[in-house]
Formats: C-alpha cells, structure tokens, sequence
C-alpha cells in the first residue's frame, strides 16, 4: 500500500508541475532578450558571428537560439497561445504559408533602421516580414567530370548526351522550393521573365524526358550536396551558398548562376511573442550595411543591403546572390503562385512519379 | 486496479486526446464532413501507396524472420560470456539514431560505396551496381534498423523452452529436424509472431530510409502525411491519410488475430 502512496503522490507532483509550467508560460513580462530562430548547422554558425554577438554587445540583450521554424511549429504556437519565439528567419515560401494564415505581427517600420531600409528592394519590405538576405537554386555539377565543355543552362542539364552521367533533382513538394518545374520550363526555352504563371503541362512533359536520368529526387536540401560529394551523380540543383561551402573545403564543384532560381529570405516576429521591442531592435540591426557586410565575407548568401558589398570583395560578391551581375541572369520566384498551387502540384507529381 | 490508473490517465492524455482531436481535424474539411476521406477516395494515388507501404512492410518483415529466427537461436543455445558479447550486438544498433545508421548505408551502398569499389577493384563487375536509390537500398535499410524488435521477443521465448521436452523428443526416437519442426518450432511461434508483428506494424510508418535510401517509387504512406503536414500545412487531410493507415492497420490486426490468435503471444 505504501508504494502506491508513493507513486500517487509522484504522479500528483508531476500533473501539478506541467499546470504550472503552463499557466507561468504567457504571464511573465518581457525580458532582457530576444529569441531567435534559424536552420543550424554553418548557417546560423556564420548568423551568431556576424550578428548575434556583437549585438549583444552593443545593446546588453541576451539573444536565445533555437532551430527549425518550420510553418507548422509556428502555426501551432500561434494557435496555442504558447509563443518561444520572437523572430523567425523563413524563405519566401514558408513566410508566405504562415502569412495566409495571419500568424505574423505587424512589423513597425518606424522602429526600424530607416537609412537600412532605403537600400533594400522596396519589395521586401512587407506589412509582416523583412527581407535579410537571398538565396539562390541552381544547377551545381562536378568539375572533375565536365572539365572542358561545361554546363552552363538548364538545357544542357537536359542534355544527356553531351553531358553524360546520373543526375538528380528536388521533388517540387509543398512550395515548389527547389525550383524543379522551373527548371523544366527554362530548358524547354521558356524566357526568363515569362515563366510564371507556370504552364504545369508543359513541365511535367518536360519531366517525362529526363526521368530516366534522375537517380534521386530528393526531399530535403542536404541531400544533393551529399549525393555531389559522394559522386552518386555528377550534377544536380542545389542551394548555391551550400555548393561554395563544398568548394571552400575542397570539392571539385561549381555553382550555375544562369537560369538560378533566386528567393528572398524573410525576418518575421510570431503572432504573441513575448519581446516585440528587442525583436524589432534585433530585426533592425541585422539589417544595416556594416553588419550585413560582415555577415557577406563569412556566408554566402545574398545579403539585402546594397551597401554591404562596400564591405565585400568583388571576387567573394560574385558568389552571392544579390550581386549586382548575378540578380539579372537569376529568376526569382513566385511565392504566391506556389502558395495558390502547390497543393494541386503535390498531387500530380505524386501519380506522375509513380507512373 | 488502482495502480492501473496511472497508466490508464496517461494513455488518456498523451494518446486517445490527440487522436479524437486528429478525428475531428480529419472530418472537418470545407466541402463536407467526409470531404477529405472522399478525396483521398478519388484519388488513386493514395491506395497505391498505400499497397506499396503494405508490400515494402511484408518484405521486410520476411526478411527480418529470415535473419532474425536464425540469430535468436543462436543466442538462445549460447551461454555466458559468448550471450552477452551477442546480446550487446543485437542491441547496440539501437543507441545510434535511425538517421545516422542510414547515412552509413548510404557510404556502403552507393554508386561509389565500400560495396561498389571493392567489386570494381576486384574486377568482378565492370560498372557500379544499383544498390541504392530503389527498393532494395530500403530493404536493407529497414531490414538493419528493425532486426532487434524481431530478435529480442523470439530470444526471450526461445530461452523458456523447456530443453527436457527436446529430450523426450529426441528419446522417443525423433530425428534432429523432426524435434525441430514439431516440437521446437510451434513452442517458439508465439514469440516469432509477436516479433513479426511489432516489425510489421513499426514498418508501415517509415519513412525516413525508404526517403534517404529509396528511387521515385519507394513511396511510403508517411512521406504523403508529412508532406500534407509540413509543407502543406493541410493537416486536417494529413489526419484522414493517418486514419486511413491507422484503419489498414487495424484491418491487418484483425486478420492476424484470426489465424493466429493475439492473446496468444506471450513474450
């Protein structure tokens, strides 16, 4: 009898803790820090160098990290009323899921570095969600295999026979991020600047061909790094900022800036979050030329302000999104028409994958 | 019953909450309670799937009663020493994630694995043989990570054989496979069940090897429901996928139960 006592007692302790900790969560007030969160790994690495730190030590805030915004998580603290964070670093797509739903704050640009603002793309500059930086899809191949006759458009991606070899390309899952449909098109002599509204149809013909080539079409964006790595093929579309870290280290691979496909990257504050004062002063800060620059000569993403590649060498700004010979050849793409149609989308690519 | 009650409060909170919320999520689509089962219905994408989740989960079961009845047995006829070395064998693989254990088949089977380069430079195969990116990259895969939850039940039924039985067998003038397959084997069925069982039903929700290790057709009914879930964001369908496999799998249950006989598995 006595055990069970006890162990009814432990239970009674552990319901008591999980109530309190759930009705201590919203009431306390806003703290000395802000909580931001981004995708790990060498990436949000280079963020903390280059941002984090010594924002912290201009303003005496505590910057709390935390990974994986992913659109769900968000949505489902919004609903709950539970919200950790208080900026979130999104790409086009994910920013635009959670805005149809109206999971974001207002941002309150008078609080924002107004001289920063005059230098980023006016259309970045959402109600909800600023523009940081932008990243680019496009084709990666091995050097060591194409060493004289490069490839050079999505065409030659096409081209099985001038440039032999297993391939690999993203399922266009969810919003479309890896630009597979695009790329079809692109290849299929579609310009440029008249790719969207997509002609679906057109694409998946497209697709029909170069099926048989594709070992992988793959899910998650680490996978066609590792597959050029690990020679399982010899090109691929891939992220470019991940394709120039390889190089860095020493792998015989190059990034395609013809035909790339180019989107923002967005700084949004949760609906509910506890610090919306030091987000916005966070927010502020990682958008101001210095700093950007900073953040440009150690990753390579596109950094947002113009200015920045004051900061920059020519030969590392050639590597970046936004650089100014780079952003013409690039398209960027449409978050609202993925936003509209991925869903349709992710049910024909499930029969026609199938097929 | 009373200490029966915590247990029972759990269950209640952590699983039967969720799922009668996952319900009424899956019956609440815009066009009609059963709008989402109806579409899943229309499309014969889902049931595909479906069957490819089901085949790949058979396969692999097989293979683990194939390799894991054989192991059991070995560990079962062992003693001291030698059990413990095999037993941490078996067991091992379970303190490293799922994850990694699959990105090392990925460097063993790929196009430039340990597999490949030791064929080629042996000269035995001239090009790389296909052992990735397809069913059978997911096979074994899957056949790795599931092994143990095939062995471990197998092992503890094995091991409560009465050995004397065996003799009396043996002493009434049965030959070594006559022992073997009338009176070893049916003492150890419940515990190869169970372990089939438990194999089978884990399988059904892969999908992180079947995404890593398989081609386009190693679909499984999890990829849909994650991507419905976290790219899509429709979770109200996500639920109805869930409940369609939560369905199949009852079907499944009850149809195991008939020829075998659940209350009969005792581990």
């Amino acid at each position: 009898m006595r055990t069970w006592q006890g162990m009814w007692r432990s239970w009674l302790l552990v319901a008591a803790t999980v109530a309190a900790a759930g009705w201590a969560g919203p009431g306390l007030a806003q703290e000395a820090k802000v909580v931001i969160v981004s995708w790990g790994g060498d990436y949000q690495d280079a963020l903390r160098e280059a941002y984090w730190k010594p924002f912290s030590k201009a303003t005496g805030l505590t910057v709390v990290e935390d990974t994986r915004p992913l659109p769900p998580r968000i949505k489902a603290m919004v609903e709950t009323g539970k919200v950790d964070w208080d900026v979130v670093d999104l790409t086009d797509g994910q920013y635009t899921e959670v805005h149809k739903l109206g999971g974001f704050e207002p941002i309150d640009y008078g609080k924002l570095d107004a001289e920063s603002l005059k230098l980023i793309d006016r259309r970045g500059h959402k109600p909800d969600a600023v523009m940081h930086q932008m990243a680019s899809v496009g084709l990666a191949y091995r050097t060591d295999v194409f060493k004289a006759d490069k490839p050079r458009s999505w065409a030659d991606f096409w081209d099985v026979k001038r440039f032999p070899g297993p391939r690999a390309l993203g399922a266009p899952l969810g919003a479309g991020a890896y630009g597979t449909l695009e790329a079809a098109l692109l290849a299929d002599g579609v310009a440029l600047d008249k790719l969207y509204p997509l002609d679906v149809d057109r694409a998946f013909r497209k697709l029909d061909q170069i099926k048989p080539h594709i070992v992988k079409w793959y899910t998650t964006a680490v996978q066609p790094q590792q597959m050029l790595v690990d020679k399982e093929v010899v090109m691929t579309a891939a992220f470019s900022a991940r394709t120039y870290i390889l190089r860095e280290k020493g792998a015989p691979v190059d990034f395609v800036w013809n035909q790339a496909m180019a989107f923002p990257m967005y700084l949004a504050v949760p609906k509910g979050a506890r610090n919306k004062d030091n987000a916005h002063k966070l927010i502020s800060y990682m958008l101001q030329a210095e700093n950007q620059g900073r953040y440009g000569n150690i990753y390579y993403y596109g950094v947002a302000n113009r200015k920045a590649y004051e900061k920059i060498p020519a030969s590392r700004g050639r590597l970046l999104t936004t650089f100014p010979e780079n952003l013409p050849i690039q398209f960027v793409q449409d978050a609202d028409w993925w936003g509209q149609n991925a869903a349709a989308v992710n049910d024909r690519w499930n029969r026609w994958v199938l097929q | 019953m009373l200490p029966l009650v915590p247990a029972l409060v759990f269950v209640t909170v952590f699983f039967v909450y969720p799922l009668l919320r996952m319900a009424a999520l899956s019956f609440g689509a815009p066009d009609g309670p059963l709008g989402y089962y109806e579409s899943i219905l229309r499309n014969p994408v889902y049931a595909t799937v479906l069957g490819l989740t089901f085949k790949t989960a058979l396969v692999v079961t097989g293979l683990c009663v194939l390799l894991g009845v054989p192991t059991a047995y070995l560990l079962a006829s062992v003693r001291g020493t030698t059990r413990t070395i095999l037993l941490v064998a078996v067991v091992l693989p379970f303190l490293t994630s799922i994850l990694i254990r699959t990105y090392a088949w990925m460097a063993i089977l790929g196009r430039h694995g340990v597999v490949n380069q030791a064929l080629l430079t042996t000269g035995l195969i001239e090009a790389p043989l296909p052992l990735m990116h397809n069913a059978f990259g997911v096979y074994v895969g899957m056949t790795h990570v599931l092994l143990p939850f095939l062995v471990l039940p197998v092992y503890s039924v094995m091991t409560g054989i009465d050995g004397r039985l065996l003799r009396a067998a043996a002493s009434l003038g049965a030959t070594p496979r006559r022992v073997l397959a009338t009176v070893y084997v049916p003492l150890a069925l419940p515990g190869i069940a169970s372990g089939a069982l438990l194999v089978f039903l884990i399988a059904i929700g892969f999908y992180i090897t079947p995404a890593l290790l398989g081609g386009p057709r190693q679909v499984m009914i999890a990829n849909l429901i994650e991507v419905q879930v976290l790219e899509l964001l429709n979770w109200g369908f996500g639920s109805a996928l869930a409940f369609l496999l939560l369905g199949a799998t009852v079907v499944v249950m009850v149809l195991f139960d008939r020829v075998l006989g659940l209350e009969r598995l005792t581990v």
